[in-house]
């Protein structure tokens, strides 16, 4: 199979794209800004490329579905997704140190599924429960409503280094990192992102379980999760509309909730049984 | 903190309703508990219980109700409370939050607006009218509506846009609100049931989840299930199901309505009761075809169909019995169990399998083939109907809205004085508020004001 080989190839830009990133932070001159992002396109490109093979590749198997059905086809979606809104990140808001911090995510994303024996990057025949548009659609949202999280789990853990960093030497500290004051509001855009696409993602689930199953909810582990992380997310966005909160406090549940994100996705699968257990 | 005793008990309630302390803590509590569902398992027997966590914690969970959890008293109670939390909340911030959302007093002075971003300017060679006309103009540009007063030679102006933003919150509390009241019908007035249908056969009743049955009030017959399977790039079959379809009719009154071709995501829906493809197995065959040769190979009978438990006459008195027959034997294909019950001696039964020509089984001197069995299989549907899918789907569209209009838009208001300066020539002055996301506000307010500088330079 040609699209494994591929992955492999986007994995090793995203690194690349993390070193070029970290080079960045250090030296902040735009070549080395210029080369990280042009590694993380590049990655992404060839990411995107993978996932097309692959679904040609399952049609050639007789197979023919659009590669989004089990851990490995949506962990590299998973990387794909990251990779995208972080683009569309730092092209809207022109911060490239993030970079440093998310690339690493997108070759996790990669990494975890090649490396890991455990998990088959062969293609398989969808069992029939899968074989259904509602999948794309639920998979798709979701996806990209974790990948806004994880754009703001890694911004939040740079604001935590920066927040260390002003509280000691003050706020025009010297420092690597953009102001701490900037990534705060990166963070909540990145949830705001995510907010409504896990929200899509929870109700074509739900639509699609009532299509599907005859019921739109049945609190099976995947779903009482994905709830848990969106009451956690709720949370944050109150916590800073209504109740004021900035900082450190806001960043914490931003991690806080990227747990939630991990926990929903492969906690359950590997911890908790249920419904969704054969997406794994 | 101690309320005033002046209050009413029926304020001191609402304001306890409708507190964000509430909020906050019913949600937390909600997003933990939630937990103890996913880790302890659900809907099982007490033994199940006593074995994993010994007898005592069984217990405490049977009584808990965590052994189904999300319909315990308690769970639901915390949902109703949300719910109750949100109405009330909303009630309390709605007439305000209306109030801001047609706020157009243009005169600012000495009145309670924050103000969160200023800009003054003095322009020399200049009057109060020119100069209001120009900043009006560009008021208009910018934002949606704009207000004009007069006072004392003063002029006052307020643009404002995106009122209407303001309500978002409250549609997405609205929304969750809907979906207790889908939940609560779908509880009411739906069903959740099951039912096997043997190929051939009709049925009018469904057994229900809770216990029970329900009468559909018309039939549904089984015409036809099938498996199909993967096959392989040559095309052979791999044994990997691709598909479970069953052919239905419905019929009212013995007329036939309504025919459908289902499959597993693809549902037959008829007056609201959803037929789901959930599952399949042998409604038990029905007849064999049986070819036997007698001790001197002369033929008995060829391609005789036999009856699930029929009996025949062989010779010298000896008989052979269709004992059982089933459409696959552990994978290995259609078999049938006869016994041949000899004139004398102990009777005795084998398997036969539908084999290859020439691989015939021996049984006390005669030999039996399985020419083909014919099995009906039945369609296993889940049955359901929930009336209150349309209000989820309609909270569903609310709450994707609200979100967004609560979360991306704001509305946006800037006040302008222009006024005689007291060292000669003109004050203008510029302030502006929004409701939400300041950081865009300061960059787009501070746009306006350099708009407002070119059209003074002009
Ligand atoms: C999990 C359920 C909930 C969700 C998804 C939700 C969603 C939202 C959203 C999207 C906003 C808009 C934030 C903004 O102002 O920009 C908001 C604001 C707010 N929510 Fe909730 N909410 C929930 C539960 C509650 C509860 C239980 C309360 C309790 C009273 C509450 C009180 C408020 C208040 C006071 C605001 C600010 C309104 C304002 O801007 O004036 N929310 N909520």
């Amino acid at each position: 199979m040609i699209n494994d080989k591929l992955f492999g190839i986007a994995m090793i830009l995203y690194l690349l794209a993390t070193f070029g990133y970290v080079v960045y932070l250090v030296h902040r001159s735009k070549v080395t800004g210029w080369i990280g992002t042009g590694l993380a396109l590049a990655g992404w490109l060839v990411n995107t490329a993978a996932i097309a093979v692959r679904w040609i590749e399952s049609h050639q198997a007789g197979y023919g579905y659009i590669p989004l059905s089990n851990m490995y086809e949506s962990m590299v979606f998973f990387s794909w997704s990251i990779m995208l809104i972080y683009l569309v990140f730092e092209r809207v808001y022109g911060y490239r140190a993030i970079g440093a911090f998310v690339a690493p995510l997108g070759f996790l994303g990669i990494a975890v599924v090649s490396l890991n024996p455990a998990i088959s990057a062969e293609i398989q025949p969808l069992v029939p429960a899968l074989q259904s548009n509602w999948l794309t659609a639920h998979v798709v949202t979701c996806f990209f409503g974790y990948a806004a999280f994880a754009v703001g789990f890694a911004v939040s853990i740079m604001y935590l280094f920066r927040h260390r960093t002003e509280a000691r030497l003050g706020k025009d500290a010297p420092g690597i990192l953009p102001p701490a004051k900037v990534l705060d509001d990166l963070a909540y855009k990145s949830v705001a992102v995510g907010f409504p696409l896990l929200t899509l993602g929870i109700l074509t689930g739900a639509a699609w379980a009532n299509y599907a199953w005859g019921t739109y909810w049945s609190w099976d582990p995947k779903e009482t999760w994905s709830l848990i992380t969106w009451f956690v997310y709720a949370a944050y966005l109150h916590a800073r509309f209504t109740a004021g909160w900035r900082g450190v406090r806001l960043a914490w549940l931003s991690v806080i909730g990227f747990g939630c994100v991990i926990f929903t996705y492969w906690g359950v699968n590997f911890v908790l049984s249920g419904l969704h257990s054969y997406a794994g | 903190m101690k309320e005033p005793s002046n209050k009413g008990l029926g304020k001191r309630l609402f304001e306890f309703f409708a507190s964000i302390k509430l909020s906050v803590v019913v949600l937390i509590a909600l997003a933990a508990t939630s937990v103890f569902g996913t880790v302890i398992q659900q809907h099982r027997e007490f033994a199940v219980y006593v074995g994993e966590y010994g007898e005592t914690v069984a217990r405490v969970i049977r009584i808990l109700g965590l052994d189904d959890m999300y319909h315990s008293w308690w769970f639901q109670l915390l949902l109703v409370l949300l719910l109750v939390n949100i109405t009330f909340c909303s009630l309390k911030r709605l007439p305000h939050a209306v109030r801001l959302m047609n706020y157009r007093d243009p005169v600012f002075d000495g009145k309670p607006v924050a103000i969160h971003e200023k800009w003054a300017k003095r322009v020399k060679n200049a009057d109060v009218a020119t100069l209001a006309e120009a900043i009006e103009g560009v008021l208009r540009r910018r934002l949606r509506r704009v207000y004009r007063e007069e006072r004392d030679g003063v002029v006052y102006l307020l643009g404002t846009r995106g009122g209407w933003t303001r309500m978002g919150v409250y549609v997405t509390h609205f929304s969750l609100f809907l979906f207790g009241i889908g939940a609560l019908v779908g509880a009411l007035w739906g069903f959740k049931g099951f039912v096997n249908i043997p190929e051939g056969q009709s049925v009018r009743q469904v057994r229900l989840r809770g216990g029970g049955v329900k009468d559909l009030g018309f039939e549904v017959r089984c015409d036809d299930f099938e498996v199909t399977f993967y096959t392989d790039r040559q095309g052979r079959p791999t044994g990997r199901p691709r598909d479970y379809i069953s052919d239905l009719t419905v019929l009212e009154d013995g007329r036939e309505v309504l025919r459908k071709r289902i499959e597993v995501n693809h549902p037959l829906i008829y007056k609201g009761i959803y037929f789901y493809q959930s599952s399949y197995g042998q409604a038990g065959g029905q007849s064999a075809w049986l070819t036997v040769f007698g001790p001197r190979r002369n033929i008995l009978f060829h391609r005789r169909q036999l009856l699930r438990g029929e009996t025949v006459d062989l010779e010298n008195g000896d008989r052979l019995a269709l004992r059982g027959l089933t459409g696959d034997f552990k994978g290995m294909g259609p078999a049938v169990e006869v016994m041949l019950q000899p004139a004398k001696g102990d009777p005795r039964s084998i398997v036969v399998f539908q084999a290859p020509e020439g691989n015939h089984r021996k049984l006390g001197g005669y030999v039996i083939r399985l020419d083909g069995v014919e099995t009906v299989m039945y369609t296993g549907l889940q049955v359901a109907k929930d009336p209150g899918v349309p209000i989820i789907w309609t909270g569903c569209i609310l709450i994707t809205l609200g979100s967004m209009i609560a979360f991306f838009l704001s509305h946006r208001r800037v006040w302008a004085r222009v006024r005689p300066a007291d060292r000669g020539g003109v004050e203008v002055f510029l302030g502006g508020n929004a409701s939400r996301n300041r950081i865009a506000f300061e960059r787009w307010f501070a746009d306006l004001c350099t708009e407002a500088q070119e059209v003074f330079e002009k």
